[in-house]
């Protein structure tokens, strides 16, 4: 069984790629997945985490992800992405540290609680200079801030961080040739059976290129709907439309017949695909650092 | 037999009114229904695939679509054009002309005289040229440390490292004055990515007479090594990138922008970096150099007498032994 585990020149070593070899026939055996491949590895400062990527395609995409921190030799399953990670996740833009149990204090939430308390010394001070008018006004505040049910802290973990950061990279990054997928008659996704592979040209186009993803945008979507045999194709979003402008590039090797797709959003995600193959192989080795500032860099 | 299973057949048609039936309902290509449904049966009993019943309908259409193909063989094939072939080859053959095929030498036009005494000659020169050897020592070698590389998770896949082994070869043949070179690495650009060679030459230039104050001569300082650029190993030509100033580094360091893969571009974005891309790319190599070459201690030591123009010259400890309980 061959894994590919090598992109944008960065790659595992001979231990690794043995380790992660393994591990990953033993995730197969223990886990009902269809398919598994190796995902990639995002950088930290102590330890690297190598990540695997177990996918189920019914009606919708789901993953499932384990992460190792010890060289691929022990992978455990990474926690589920919730909603209120998307909030602090979006505001961090350091490096990972390595240390799963790594708690980001939020920025915010320090300084307003300072804040307040310099909030209350000046009320106080204004109170003894002024008299009686401002006393109303706080009572006011004070009583609204009451009625507020108290808001859940959430503490934000690198784990939960990492999981986060996953799932963001395959949302945005992860794609499919064109008729490489089909749906069928009940609307169940299934690999395409007879897909020959994209010829040379359509290989070197951008729009040839779909994600892999539940569909979101409403064109594909209504096509998802009303699918029958006849326009199955056209039920994932493709990529061209994706902001900012530009994000997606391609570039290819001997004279166009083997070809990258990158997206400048996330440096370090690469897609590979060679003309005529109906194998493709993708993975990300990189900082889990999203490029926010794209939109000036080019 | 393939045997049709109709549940509401009437019971007054047998099997071969309704064979005779479906089979008259023919479309422009001869196809009728019956052995539309004989060609879904045949393919569904050949393939096996698991969930034909939930295919049905996938299936039907591409035995509809292979009709059109008409082509009998199992085995795929790739359609390319004439102009698509003939980009292909030119393209294999100059990376075959760098692993060393010899190039084919183009047929003689029937000329006059003088014209044709000059051909010869120009042909001779570029024959000596290719028999001349080089000094392999001299060329930047990757094969020896890719082990060493891809233990640190740096992979660079052996075809590749062997166009680049050719590709170095080919600078050495290309610059003359190198004394020795050393892969530098290589950044990732939008469109292609830059590889890149640091060298030592063995003369270096003058430096110009006017040049205005704080800028390095050729061969100390900051320009001591000269730097190569390619951006397509396989067929690619080398360039050489010129000596950086202090501006430059300067003012590199409040650019926030992509490479883009074309050393002649403008630098766009909120600074005004009046130079191209050649400058930046060198002034960052030059940024990058100095503060990640790392060596291990005491490997190198200050010469025993002191070079009073010189005061950074530094030699290889010749005593300098690894640390024998692998510490650092």
């Amino acid at each position: 069984m061959e894994i590919t585990t090598a992109f944008n020149n960065r790659g595992l070593n001979l231990q690794e790629q043995c380790t992660v070899k393994s591990s990953l026939i033993e995730i197969k055996l223990n886990e009902n997945f269809k398919s598994t491949r190796f995902w990639g590895k995002i950088f930290g400062i102590e330890n690297d985490y190598l990540i695997i990527e177990a996918t189920s395609m019914n009606h919708q995409i789901q993953h499932k992800y384990f992460f190792s921190i010890d060289g691929g030799l022990n992978f455990a399953q990474l926690p589920i992405v919730e909603p209120w990670m998307n909030a602090k996740c979006n505001k961090i833009a350091a490096m990972f540290t390595g240390i799963t149990s790594y708690v980001y204090e939020d920025e915010e939430l320090k300084d307003k609680s300072e804040n307040e308390d310099d909030e209350n010394e000046d009320d106080e001070n204004e109170e003894e200079a002024n008299g009686g008018n401002e006393d109303e006004q706080d009572q006011e505040k004070k009583d609204s801030e009451n009625d507020e049910p108290p808001k859940i802290e959430y503490k934000l973990r690198e784990l939960a961080r990492i999981a986060w950061t996953i799932s963001s990279i395959n949302d945005e990054c992860c794609i499919v040739p064109k008729d490489s997928l089909v749906l069928t008659s009940s609307k169940i996704m299934q690999k395409n059976r007879n897909f020959t592979g994209l010829n040379r040209n359509d290989a070197n186009k951008l729009d040839s290129y779909l994600h892999f993803r539940t569909p979101r945008d409403p064109y594909s979507v209504s096509k998802y709907r009303k699918a029958t045999a006849m326009n199955d194709t056209e039920f994932l979003d493709p990529i061209t439309n994706d902001l900012p402008k530009g994000c997606w590039r391609l570039q290819s090797k001997s004279a166009g017949l083997e070809v990258n797709v990158k997206n400048l959003l996330w440096p370090g995600f690469e897609f590979k695909y060679c003309v005529g193959d109906s194998q493709y192989v993708q993975g990300y080795f990189g900082n889990g650092i999203r490029q926010n500032d794209l939109v000036f860099m080019i | 037999h393939i045997v049709l299973y109709n549940h509401r057949l009437p019971s007054n048609m047998e099997f071969e009114q309704a064979k005779s039936f479906l089979s008259q309902h023919v479309d422009d290509n001869g196809t009728s229904i019956y052995s539309h449904m004989a060609a879904i049966s045949r393919k569904i009993v050949e393939e096996k695939p698991e969930n034909a019943y939930e295919l049905f309908e996938n299936l039907s259409l591409q035995v509809k679509q292979s009709k059109l193909n008409m082509t009998n063989d199992d085995i795929p094939r790739i359609n390319i054009n004439e102009q698509e072939k003939q980009e292909i080859q030119t393209n294999m053959q100059s990376i075959l002309v760098s692993c060393g095929r010899k190039p084919e030498k183009k047929p003689k036009e029937p000329k006059g005289d003088d014209e044709e005494d000059a051909e010869q000659e120009e042909e001779e020169e570029e024959n000596e040229a290719e028999q001349e050897p080089i000094d392999v020592t001299k060329s930047a070698n990757i094969l020896e440390y890719q082990q060493l590389l891809q233990y640190a998770g740096i992979c660079i896949d052996y075809e590749e490292s062997y166009l680049l082994q050719n590709a170095f070869t080919r600078l050495i043949r290309k610059f003359g004055e190198i004394e020795n070179s050393r892969f530098w690495g290589k950044i990732q650009a939008i469109n292609n990515d830059y590889w890149i060679v640091e060298a030592k030459l063995s003369e270096y230039p003058e430096a110009a007479e006017d040049k205005p104050p704080k800028v390095e001569e050729p061969g100390k300082g900051i320009n001591e090594f000269v730097y190569f650029v390619i951006t397509n190993i396989e067929n690619g030509e080398w360039i050489k990138l010129n000596d950086v100033t202090p501006e430059q580094v300067k003012k590199s360091r409040q650019v926030y922008r992509l490479f883009t893969g074309d050393l002649t571009a403008k630098v766009g974005g909120q600074t005004h970096f009046e130079w191209t891309e050649t400058e930046l790319l060198r002034a960052q190599i030059a940024r990058i150099s100095s503060s990640t070459i790392l060596s291990p201690a005491d490997y190198y030591q200050k010469p025993e007498e002191e070079d009073e123009e010189n005061p950074f010259i530094i030699e290889l400890n010749e005593e300098f032994a690894p640390n024998e309980d692998g510490g650092i």
